[in-house]
């Protein structure tokens, strides 16, 4: 009799399992593909590897709704056929996802990728109708943002702008828009390493990234000949920051530490550049061209890391809602783990202390809490802004 | 800035974008309502102001056809009273004619002379 219970209590739970599994597998399940040529590496699931491709014939042997392409260097349009239909795709992502049943109207069981000339691809993955959590679905950067997060290289918004990002854009749900100062050209991957690390902790809205290229310096005056040897000089450095603070019309813009945080020239540069376009983003005669593209923009608030002034300490360590509990400080050290590149430098170390670091107020230098408020702007505009307030 | 550190927020004492979003939104209907309502006020004065010049316009060529009615009548009678007086005044000047005349031939005749 026993027995009896025992056997049937087991395919209860083995039924249960399966059903679960059935389940977990319908949500988001990636489909096996069959590619013409063959390009092993652009499904063997890992990000680092690239093939170059012109045309590609992707089949499946469950019909395809979503088909999600992943470009090394440089996004780049494409067109997709299916049963004698052309499809043109506009697309300026590197990670790009694409609904087939929307396009189509129907699932696809096989589909041609074609592209205007030839690409560097690292990854091509097919889904059904639901799609899993880490497939990105950007959106264009914002048209107007509540926040922009000027950060250099990719993993200081991680770093020293810890917490921030979590907070505002996946928390609370601003429009919040990250600005690259530099580009990493000679190390592409990094370029996917930021756009995991975003998309971790709730950016939805696809960054922008300089022309300038990541170089070493300890100075400002260093960083900026850097850039002056590679075409850049100190105007079109301003320039850019002023475009960015006429393009996106921020409440508040988040800059570096005016010393450069560790004191990397070019975290000093940005610093320094970026408190000079604040200035100049709002008068129509300085860089005539991007105001008449844009218009002016006073920044009503600029806050630097560790700035002196008008201090503010914030709190990363309150859990959010939205990250199931985990605090902002927590999400982004998660957002930092997506840039492989970088965890064998000391910055690991200071952010997560090798697992003895939980909590934003356990790091004591370049507290990513401290921040000072920075734009003049603030005082003239104190009066109205209280009264909009009351 | 200590509202700020008290309430852990950058955008302490900001409004977001999409407060200031809906805001402008607000204020552009407003204004594009008043616009509207004053567009039919100086359309409705208008059209007043036009009725109003058109009856004016009326009853002054009502006046001016009286007027030159009037006029008419007027020198119609005086033309009557002319052509009255020119017979009148005929008959007047032969008739002082008449009485020069007699008078002038009393005053010619020669008295008589009487004989001795």
């Amino acid at each position: 009799m026993k027995k009896r219970y025992f056997f049937m209590i087991l395919g209860i739970s083995l039924l249960a399992c399966a059903l679960l599994g059935l389940t977990v597998s319908a949500e988001g399940e990636t489909l096996p593909l069959t590619l013409t040529p063959a390009l092993p590496r652009l499904v063997d699931g890992n990000e680092g590897s690239v093939a170059n491709v012109t045309e590609l014939k992707i089949t499946s042997g469950t019909p395809m709704e979503h088909l999600y392409l992943m470009f090394y260097t440089a996004p780049s349009d494409f067109v997709l056929v299916a049963n004698g239909v052309e499809k043109s795709v506009e697309n300026s992502f590197l990670k790009r996802c694409v609904g087939l049943t929307k396009l189509f109207g129907a699932p696809l069981g096989e589909v041609t990728l074609r592209f205007p000339s030839q690409v560097g691809l690292l990854e091509i993955y097919a889904f059904g109708e639901n799609l899993p959590d880490w497939v990105q679905l950007w959106e264009e950067p914002c048209e107007k943002a509540d926040l922009c997060l000027m950060t250099t290289h990719a993993d200081d918004e991680q770093l020293f702008f810890a917490g921030v990002l979590p907070y505002y854009a996946g928390e609370k749900g601003y429009e919040v828009q990250v600005i690259y100062f530099t580009d990493h050209v000679n190390e592409p991957l990094r370029r996917h390493e930021l756009l995991n690390g975003l998309w971790k902790v709730g950016v939805t809205h696809y960054p922008v990234i300089s022309p300038f290229p990541d170089l070493y310096s300890e100075s400002e005056a260093l960083a900026e000949q850097q850039f002056a040897y590679r075409g850049f000089d100190r105007r079109a450095v301003i320039g850019f920051q002023v475009e960015m603070l006429r393009r996106f019309r921020p409440l508040v813009v988040v800059g570096h530490d005016p010393a450069g945080e560790y004191g990397h020239g070019q975290h000093r540069l940005n610093s320094a550049t970026l408190r000079e376009a604040v200035n100049l983003a709002g008068k129509a005669d300085q860089y005539p061209d991007t105001a008449s593209q844009y218009g002016v923009w006073e920044v009503p608030k600029t806050y630097l890391h560790l700035y002196e002034e008008n201090k503010i300490v914030m709190d990363w360590d309150i859990p959010l809602e939205s990250f199931g509990g985990k605090t902002a400080f927590q999400v982004t050290q998660e957002g930092f783990a997506c840039h492989g590149s970088q965890q064998y430098t000391w910055f690991r170390t200071w952010l997560t202390g090798n697992g003895s670091i939980t909590r934003a107020d356990q790091i004591t230098t370049y507290s990513p809490c401290s921040y000072g408020l920075s734009a003049p702007l603030w005082g003239r505009t104190w009066p109205k802004m209280i009264s909009l307030k009351i | 800035m200590g509202a700020d550190v008290a309430k852990n927020d950058f955008f302490e004492n900001l409004k977001t974008w999409e407060e200031q979003r809906l805001e402008e939104e607000a204020r552009i209907r407003a204004e594009e309502t008043a616009r509207k309502l004053a567009l039919l006020e100086a359309e409705r004065e208008r059209a007043e102001k036009e009725a109003l010049e058109a009856l004016f316009r009326q009853k002054a060529k009502e006046e001016e056809a009286r007027r030159l009615e009037q006029e008419r009548l007027s020198g119609l009678e005086k033309d009557r009273a002319d052509k009255m007086l020119l017979p009148l005044l005929g008959i007047t000047v032969v008739l002082v004619a008449i009485a020069a005349l007699s008078l002038f031939r009393q005053s010619r005749r020669r008295p008589v002379r009487r004989r001795r």
